[in-house]
């Protein structure tokens, strides 16, 4: 998900203790697009947009001593969550007013993972749990599509789910952080509930 | 992108035809259990069909002094990304091919010149892999008229007319947009109306070709 204005490090948070309410911190490199003041907002799932104050102590440090240039900030997340920041130069822009127009200048998803949480789908009827217990695998079903200029992918899962699609050349994969193979160019993303 | 949910949000650039890509898919719970998938495609091959309708004077040229009915003579050349020439018609005769941007009853065809019946045929481009220096297929078009007095005078949709186009960029302005998307992505007759203007300020020649632009993906 590199930017060169807005990136995550790490992009994908994976917490490690699966004690509930327990965090994972990302953090969070904004660099201004133009000349004036960066405007950067973030929102939690699809809550409101929320300003951030690009000031101490939200702002922990600044490669260039100057948060209205660039900065750092943290942001702690609980695993199941998606977190978004946009990055506008428009300091008129409000993303609660006008979702999708005009564009930000850029836009990072990051999504919060529980590191032992990775699910694989059983193979044999005889692996599959007991009534009762947590489904055994969250994609029930999926399907695709695409023409010259477009993909399409649909999932259906067993509960409500946040659903992330990156697509991609071959090339495009990088090494993250945590060893991790992602794309570097996110197209798609993302679906909030069940289908 | 196109999506298929209105849930969806659509992030980053179009896919380029005829590439392999994979998709990397990843659901979360609410508990942060995850599961993943991959699935490699490919994306469909993209075919041109450009059919030649008509060129359209909208300016003569004709200037104090000339003798006669206007002649000019013209070229269009097909480009495939920068400077690859896909095709090349040339027709008229600078000295005996008549235009006239006003012309008299029954001579409208002077005005209103139709490119089939000049032997501009259509071209058919299949791109099996669309690539960022082959994406772009423009139209460049070049007239040349008679003047009795001074010099011929060129007009063409790059620069400088006087030339011919070999070492020209194909201009943004002669490019067909490509839509893209899972709706709008095919289309049939869509036309693309290139203009050309004269080199030199104060001269007149002017003339349009429309080209008629059918995208499919196979």
């Amino acid at each position: 998900m590199a930017n060169p204005l807005l990136s995550a490090s790490p992009d994908i948070v994976l917490v490690a203790d699966p004690t509930p309410g327990a965090t994972a911190t990302t953090e969070i490199h904004y660099i201004a697009a133009g000349s004036g003041r960066p405007q950067v907002w973030e929102r939690f799932g699809l809550q409101n947009w929320s300003r951030v104050p690009l000031v101490p102590p939200k702002i922990i440090r600044s490669d260039s001593n100057d948060p209205d240039i660039d900065g750092y900030f943290s942001k702690p997340m609980t695993a199941g969550q998606f977190y978004q920041v946009r990055l506008y130069h428009d300091p008129d822009i409000n993303p609660n007013d006008h979702p999708d127009e005009p564009r930000s200048d850029a836009e990072i998803t990051i999504a919060s993972l529980l590191k032992s949480g990775r699910i694989t789908p059983p193979i044999a009827s005889q692996d599959r749990p007991p009534p009762g217990s947590p489904p055994a695998t969250l994609i029930a079903s999926k399907d695709n599509n695409q023409g010259g200029t477009w993909y399409r992918q649909t999932v259906t899962t067993t509960v409500p789910t946040h659903f992330f699609l990156q697509v991609g050349s071959e090339r495009d994969f990088v090494l993250n952080a945590e060893g991790n193979q992602v794309l570097e160019t996110v197209l798609l993303a993302t679906n909030d509930g069940p289908e | 992108m196109d999506l298929p949910d209105p849930a969806q949000i659509a992030e980053g650039r179009a896919l380029l035809a005829g590439n392999d890509h994979v998709a990397v898919g990843l659901v979360v719970d609410k508990d942060g259990r995850w599961e993943t998938f991959s699935v490699p495609f490919t994306t469909q091959t993209r075919k041109v069909t450009l059919n030649f309708v008509e060129l359209h004077i909208v300016n003569d040229g004709a200037r104090t002094g000339d003798i006669g009915g206007r002649t000019a003579g013209f070229d269009i050349w097909v480009r495939e990304g920068a400077e690859t020439v896909l095709q090349h018609h040339s027709f008229g005769d600078i000295n005996n091919f008549p235009i006239d941007d006003d012309p008299d009853p029954g001579e409208e065809t002077e005005a209103h010149i139709s490119l089939a019946a000049q032997g501009c045929t259509p071209v058919t481009h299949l791109t099996p892999v669309v690539n960022k220096d082959n994406h772009d297929i423009g139209i460049l078009v070049r007239g040349l008229c008679k003047h009795t007095l001074g010099n011929n005078e060129p007009s063409a949709n790059y620069f400088p007319a006087s030339e011919f186009p070999d070492l020209v960029p194909t201009p943004e302005g002669a490019k067909f947009r490509f839509p893209i998307g899972r709706e709008g992505e095919s289309v049939v007759g869509e036309p693309l109306v290139v203009t050309a203007k004269p080199e030199v300020t104060g001269n007149e020649f002017e003339f349009t070709v429309t080209t008629n632009v059918t995208v499919e993906y196979l």
